[in-house]
This record gives C-alpha cells, structure tokens and sequence, in this order.
C-alpha cells in the first residue's frame, strides 16, 4: 500500500484514473449486484426469506426452472453435435467448398439470436412456409436456440480440431492403430475438455437467452423470461431478484467451469495450430458428411433468407404479394429505433474502447492496489447473463442519487459494463505483448505519464482499443435481454421494437426492423473495417477465447 | 533381411516438387541417414516410407514386399517423431503399452515389455508419470521406448535430436548409434545436421531439392564429394579452379593461379587438359611460418585472421592472387607461433586432394 502511495505522488495521472475505475467498477457492476442480492433478502426494509420459502413451495417457479435446465441442455447438445459434426468436415476431411460452408457457418455470429426464433415461426409455425404446426413452445425454442450458437460451438470445436498435432495422430497409425482406433484412442480424448468447455459455455448462453424464449416460448417459461414478467408484468422486484439470484447461481459456477475446461485444454493441446494434408476421404464419409454441411449451412441461410423474404411479404402465409409498407411504416418513427440503437451502440463502444484500454492499462502495467479484486469485478459481466444485469441495473438506478431510469445513459452504461470485460481482455492482449522498456524508455527521455499513454502506448494498443470498439458496437446494435428492463417510450431500441412487433403479431414489421438492424451492422462494419485501414482485419480478432 | 528399397517415388504438394523421381536402396541392419537443408524433401521421403504419405508416382518395398498400397497401421515401422509425439493425455506406461495393446498382447506380458523397454532407455520406474512431467531428453527416450516395444520391421527417426539441447544431443546421439547396433535394426535417420549425420551413419544419402545426390559412407562423402554442394555441405571446404597439365597413370599435375599442385586423379574419366576444381578441406592443408620452411614451390600467404578454438584454430589466409583460404591447424607448436599478419607456407598431402570435373 505504501509503495503504492509513493508511486501515485510520482504518477498523479495513474492515481487520478485508479480511483475514476474504483468507482465505475464498484458503481456499475458491483452496486447492481448487490442490489438484487438485497431486494431478495428484504421486504419493506425487513430481513426476510419469503421469496425464497415462495420459491419452494410454488410449483409453478420451481418448473420453470426444471424447463431452463432441460431446454439449454437440449439446445446445447445439438449445438455441440451439429458443430462438431461441421467441424470434423471442414478441419479433417477434404469436402469441396469449406472456406463458403465455414463462412456461411458464422453468420449467426453477426446476426441478432433471436432472429432465429422469427425465422422458426416464419418456416414452421401456425402460418409456415414448410410444415404448419404449433412452433411455440420447447421444440420451437430448441430449434432456434441450436441454430443461433452453432458458430459458438462449431469455431470452439473447430479450433481444437486443427491445434491437436498431427504427429499424435501420425504416432498413433505407425503403432499400428487403424484411423478409427486413433480417432478414438487419440483425437477424441484429446479433444474431450475443449468439447466439455464448448457445452458448458453453449449451456450458459442458452440459459442465459432471452429473445429466442420470448419470441418462441409461447406458454413455456424459462428463468430469464420469468424474470422480466415478474418485473414487467407482475411487479414481484423481489420474487424477480430471488430468480435472479438463481440465475446467477447457475450461470457463474457454469462460468467458471468453463474456463476450468478451457485450460485443461490448453494444457494438453500446446501446439501452434497445424495445417494438415488432408488424407483423402472414405467416399462414404466424405459423401455423408458433405451433404450434411451443406444442408445445415443451406439450413443457416434459409434462416435469414426468410426473415428477408418476410419483410417484403403483405400477410405470410396468406398473401405472399411483394410489398414495401413494412418498411413503409418504419420510417413513420419506425426507423428511428433503428437510429436509437446505433445512436447507443456507437456511444458505448467508444465509452468501453477508452475504459477498456485505460483499466487493461491500469491493471498490465501499473499494478494498482487490490489489482485482482478490480480485475475479477471488471471480468464479472462475462458470466452474468443479461437479464440479471437489466434487473440490477433497474433496481439500483431507479432511486436519487443515481437517478438513470429512463434516461438514454442507463442504457449505454449497461451495455458498457456488460462488453467490457471483452474490451478489457483484448487490450491486455496487447498490452502484455508490448514491453514495459518502452514505457520506461519515453519516461527516461522526459516524457510523463499521461505523455507516455499517449505516444506510446495508445499508438501501439490501438488494435486493442479497437476489437473493443467493435466488439461492444455490434453486441449493442442487438442486446435485448438487459436493455428490455430499461427502455421507455423515448429510448426504445430495434431489438425491444422487434420483440414487441413480434409479441404483437406483426411479423412483417418484426422482419423489417430485423433486416435493416442486420444491414446496418453489416455496412456499419465494413466502415469500421475501411476507417481502420489495413491493419483494420486484426479488430475482429477479439482477444477473447 | 529387412532392406528398404524406393523405387521412382515422386511427390508433390500443389506445384511443389518435393521429391523428384528418388531410387534408394536403404540397407539391412544398417543405420542410413537422409541429410540435407531444409525443404529438400528428406522428411517427406520418410513419411512415404512410413505410408502418411502417398507418393504421385512410384513404389515403396520392404524387406522386399510391396508396401505401396499398404496403410501405415500395417507397415510394422517405428517412426520416432522430431516433436516426440507423445499421447499427452496417457501416461508413460500407456504410451509405451499403446501399441502392443493393439497387438492384443496379454496384460501380463504388456507390463514385461514397458518394464523392459524403460530400463533399455534406463528410464525405469517412470511408468506413471505423464509427458509434461518428464524433461526433453526423457520425452526423447520415452518415444523411442513406444517405438521399439513393438519391435518394428524398420526403425524412422525423423530428427529426433533437434529438440534437445547441445550437450545432450552428442551424448543420446551416441546411445542411439549403441541402441541401433545393438539390435541390428534397418534404420533411416533424418537430420539436417551434418555432423550428427557422420558421427552415427553406416551409409547417407545427400539430398537437395528433392533429389538425393549423392550416397556413401561418411567418409566416402567427405572425402570424395560428388559436387560442390556436398563438399560444402558436409563440412568446410576451399576450392581452387585448375587444370590438369600433366597425367601419368592416376597422378595430375594441376595447374592453377596459385601455383602447381600435385593430386590424384578420382577415376578414369579424368583426362590431360581437363578443367577441374581443387577441393581442400581446411584441416587437410599444413601450415608453417615462412620463414621455417624456406623450401620450394609452396603456396605462399599472409594470415588475416586466426581464431583460436581451443583444440583447433581456424586461420583465414590471403593468396597474392586475392584468394583467400581457410586453414585449420590442430598443432599446438605451430599455433603458437603464427599471429596475424604472419607469412606463412601452405603444404598438402597429394592423397588428400580430391578433384571435381568442371
């Protein structure tokens, strides 16, 4: 501590922005946090356990949390079969046409989630193009659950794939092992902690998924969409804390044991990721596998065709005539939730590229006291589904001194604290790999701090700064489940007018507002990737694993 | 008799040639290296011999049986990888019990053989440690045990040294050459390194891109190199351009700017009037203060440099002609004597020139 002290009398800069995060940190995402904590715990300003006793005696409450479990574990394990069954094609065998099926696999990336649950209702509900059945409920959750994260699961898989060395493999086939006993002795125990690592970060988002059950639900309710319709529907504050302490309670230790799955898989596949001559393929395997790829990838497009093709529909289902009045309608006050969101987006992301980069800065190179714990803090957003911090954020910020509720800030900052645990890692990334001789160097040549951060390390971590950038700019054109619980009429975003559109049963608007949502991204992206210049294609390597 | 024979084996990747029509004949019970710089095609020859490469064109005998079509699985060969290649999610014992367990060996006799394979690389006892617990040299001796356990028809070693550091490297090299003797198994052994190459080879085969120039015995190879890429490949060499002036039955007379120098032709196609490089590898040349020598027609210098090495000094020499040679000296008297900027005589033993045509 004392050391500190006498560093921060040298570096009155460092002292200045050490305490500027303390209070960010502790104000935006630990104060929300404890808030929820507290609502569950009082009543009226009295200590009580009434929501928990409630918890376990309405059955109700107690299926719905049965339901999460059973429908992100579902999703999750179809995910993780399609995704590897797609990876193993594209990293192992020689199918025609990998670099169209690998990046057709990884639109959902880019593209809201629950854009698919619009699609399932589009091709498979009551009106559908295909089959005409009653789409809402488990399956129809399921089935647009698995297409939105297989891209998690398929580069998670994917990656691992190719970093196993192919000596192993080689090893394996010269002690006289056939290429199924080493796919089986050798490839797939290997692989077995990146494949546990892949379901259990898929089991998190889909526990944590908010627009696919609220579009697609119907009458089958999970954790999340529980929480806001005690919030929103209901005003239970502390019924919604109570699951949203839940929700917590499942979603960290799901966190960490992701992480505790990544690195055992590091620890055994150390190999730099290896380029491998494909062995011709079994025509049987490459015939079968083939058509699969294809036909799942056929599968990722028609999802977002039909939300396209929807847009452009008078009445699906019924009157499949070619019209604009979806879009029509946007632009009386429609468009302007599209303009909101890029308004907010654009805002937080260069809130969480400058803090992202200044708190990685503070953390990597300057050793600020209760380094860890701030550290931790910053990190906790990543294993806190969205819901709950929409619901802290409602909670703690709807009181004097911090009076945010309705305004555009509550909402940018919810974005902020929520992507910067990203903007955070990739910068330190950076940070770590730039020397410290070079700040000690400026300092040697007369330059302070602030001159230093801005000379030398800035210029050098700005690819950290702007993966941050970009990465918080596309997650806030399409968050829904946090800002959900803090709009109002005036700052209503695209994604909550999809939502509502769809609850409303306006598709053709959903569709609309979906399509110019996706196209605004995309373009949004390729200015980000023009501004940026050349070395503009790193950006888009988040440093996140 | 377990011979490996290679018989117009091509391979490319896209448009690169890796091997390019190779013929070999790899002998039983010897230990035969394939060396040359990197990208010459020396590991993806091993690979085709091992089957995880299919060769473009060409067949792959051994011991005589046409293993072309055959997988790798089936071929009995023991390859031991440069990286090791150990199962990083078995342990020692799993590792080494791995391939016998494929030959569906009895329990008991499996835990014979790892025990008797890990006290023949004498590392016993090490049977439930896992790879990332073992230090490079051990790793080494570990992939080796995996590999000799199933005793293979052929042993591959794909520069199994390079991973180890240099003091190490010497000493495994020399119980791998023990090892190798010991159990007069046919081996190919794949290195870059020239010297690893001599100390431990029967035969090696020189190999540039994707071609192998030249085979023979170590020192077959140095002291009568095909080319001036192998002369300068396996070892230091200087090379004086000449003509052959004189012939009487195998002793030339060669002329060069540097004065005359007496040699013994290599073979009969050398002929009167023929132009030819002189090779002369530095340690081959005797060196003296001029002063001492007084005598004839030797090649005169001035040494630029010397570096002493402890054992040997390496003495760079200017010719009046604007040559330089290299010379190393293994004599403590002379080394003593000669500094820099010393005149000094240059003398050779006839035997030792070796004579390349032009």
């Amino acid at each position: 501590m004392l050391k500190a002290f006498r560093q921060y009398i040298k570096e009155p800069v460092v002292m200045i922005l050490t305490i500027f995060m303390i209070i960010s940190l502790l104000t935006f995402v630990a104060y929300p946090l404890v808030s929820i904590l507290q609502t569950s715990f009082f009543e009226n300003n009295m200590f009580s356990l009434r929501y928990y006793a409630q918890l376990l005696t309405e059955k109700a409450l107690q299926k719905i949390v049965l339901q999460s479990f059973i429908v992100a574990a579902t999703s999750s394990t179809f995910s993780l079969i399609i995704g590897f069954l797609l990876a193993y094609a594209l990293a192992r065998t020689d199918i025609p046409g990998k670099a169209f099926l690998s990046i057709a696999a990884l639109i959902p990336l880019v593209a809201p989630p629950y854009i698919a649950a619009l699609s399932m209702i589009l091709l498979f509900g009551p009106n559908g193009l295909f089959i005409k059945t009653n789409i809402y409920g488990f399956w129809g959750i399921v089935l647009a659950q698995t297409f939105s994260w297989l891209p998690v699961a398929f580069l998670m898989i994917y990656s691992t794939f190719v970093s196993i060395p192919k000596s192993l493999e080689d090893a394996g086939a010269t002690l006289g092992a056939s290429g199924s006993r080493v796919f089986r002795s050798i490839t797939i125990p290997l692989m077995t902690p990146a494949l546990a690592s892949s379901f259990i970060t898929l089991f998190m988002l889909n526990m944590a998924d908010f627009g696919n059950p609220i579009i697609i639900g119907g009458g089958y309710g999970v954790l999340a969409t529980r929480i806001y319709i005690e919030v929103e529907g209901l005003q239970r504050f502390g019924m919604a804390s109570v699951l949203g302490v839940l929700l917590l309670a499942i979603a960290v230790p799901t966190y960490l044991l992701s992480k505790y799955a990544a690195r055992k898989s590091y620890a055994i596949i150390t190999g730099k990721p290896t380029r491998i001559e494909p062995r011709p393929t079994k025509p049987v395997i490459r015939y079968t596998l083939g058509a699969f790829s294809y036909g799942i990838v056929a599968f990722i497009l028609l999802i977002y065709a039909t939300v396209i093709y929807g847009s452009f529909t008078k009445i699906w289902g019924y009157d499949f005539t070619l019209t604009l009045k979806h879009y029509n309608t946007l632009t009386m006050g429609g468009m302007g939730v599209v303009w909101n969101s890029f308004k907010v987006a654009i805002m937080a992301a260069i809130i969480t590229g400058i803090l992202g980069t200044l708190i990685a800065w503070l953390l990597v190179k300057k050793n600020p006291p209760l380094k860890n714990f701030f550290e931790y803090l910053a990190l906790t957003p990543l294993a806190i589904p969205g819901t709950v911090i929409g619901l802290g954020y409602v909670i703690a910020f709807n009181k004097p001194p911090l009076l945010l509720t309705g305004t555009l800030w509550i909402i940018i900052f919810s974005i902020v604290f929520r992507e910067l645990p990203v903007a955070i890692l990739s910068n330190e990334g950076v940070l770590k790999q730039i020397s410290t001789s070079l700040e000690d160097a400026s300092a040697s040549l007369g330059a302070g701090t602030l001159r230093t951060f801005t000379k030398i390390v800035l210029p050098l971590a700005r690819n950290g700064f702007f993966s941050g950038f970009v990465y918080t700019f596309m997650q806030g054109m399409i968050t829904l489940s946090a800002v959900i619980f803090l709009y109002t009429g005036r700052t209503i975003l695209a994604s909550i007018s999809i939502i509502r559109q769809a609850e409303a049963g306006r598709i053709g608007y959903a569709c609309a507002i979906s399509t110019v949502l996706i196209a605004t991204v995309l373009a949004s992206l390729i200015a980000f990737r023009i501004l940026a210049g050349k070395r503009g294609l790193e950006m888009f390597s988040f440093g996140v694993k | 008799m377990v011979e490996v024979y290679v018989e117009n084996i091509t391979k490319k990747f896209g448009n690169v040639i890796a091997i390019n029509n190779v013929t070999q004949k790899f002998a039983d019970k010897a230990l035969s290296s394939i060396v040359g710089p990197s990208g010459c095609g020396k590991t993806t020859l091993l690979r085709v011999i091992a089957g995880l490469y299919d060769p473009d064109e060409g067949k792959v005998y051994i011991g005589g049986e046409d293993v072309t079509l055959k997988p790798t699985f089936k071929r009995e060969v023991g390859l031991v990888f440069q990286d090791y290649a150990l199962f990083p999610h078995m342990t020692v014992y799993e590792n080494i019990a791995y391939g016998l367990k494929i030959k569906k060996l009895p329990k008991r006799e499996i835990d014979k053989k790892v025990k008797e394979a890990l006290e023949f690389v004498k590392l016993p006892g090490m049977e439930k440690r896992y790879p990332h617990q073992l230090s490079g040299g051990q790793q080494q001796r570990v992939a080796l045990a995996r590999t000799l356990v199933i005793e293979p028809k052929v042993l591959l070693l794909d520069e199994p040294l390079s991973n180890l550091d240099a003091q190490l490297r010497i000493a495994v090299r020399g119980e791998l050459k023990q090892i190798q003797k010991q159990l007069g198994i046919t081996t190919i052994y794949v290195t870059h390194d020239q010297i690893e190459a001599m100390s431990i080879s029967d035969y090696i085969a020189i190999m540039k891109d994707g071609k192998i120039i030249q085979v023979g015995t170590p020192i077959e190879i140095y002291r009568r190199p095909k080319n001036e890429f192998v002369a300068n490949f396996i070892g230091q060499c200087n090379f004086l351009d000449g003509k052959i002036i004189n012939l009487e039955d195998s002793k030339a007379i060669i002329e060069t700017p540097e004065g005359e120098i007496k040699a013994f032709i290599p073979d009969e196609s050398f002929k009167n009037g023929d132009s030819v490089t002189v090779v002369l590898r530095p340690e081959y040349i005797e060196l003296k203060p001029l002063k001492e020598s007084g005598d004839k027609s030797m090649i005169k210098g001035k040494v630029r440099v010397s570096l002493y090495q402890g054992g040997v000094t390496r003495f760079t020499v200017d010719l009046p002609t604007g040559k330089s040679l290299i010379v190393d000296s293994s004599d403590p008297l002379i080394i003593e004597k000669i500094k820099e900027g010393e005149q000094v005589s240059l003398s050779f033993k006839e035997e030792l020139i070796h004579l390349l045509k032009k």
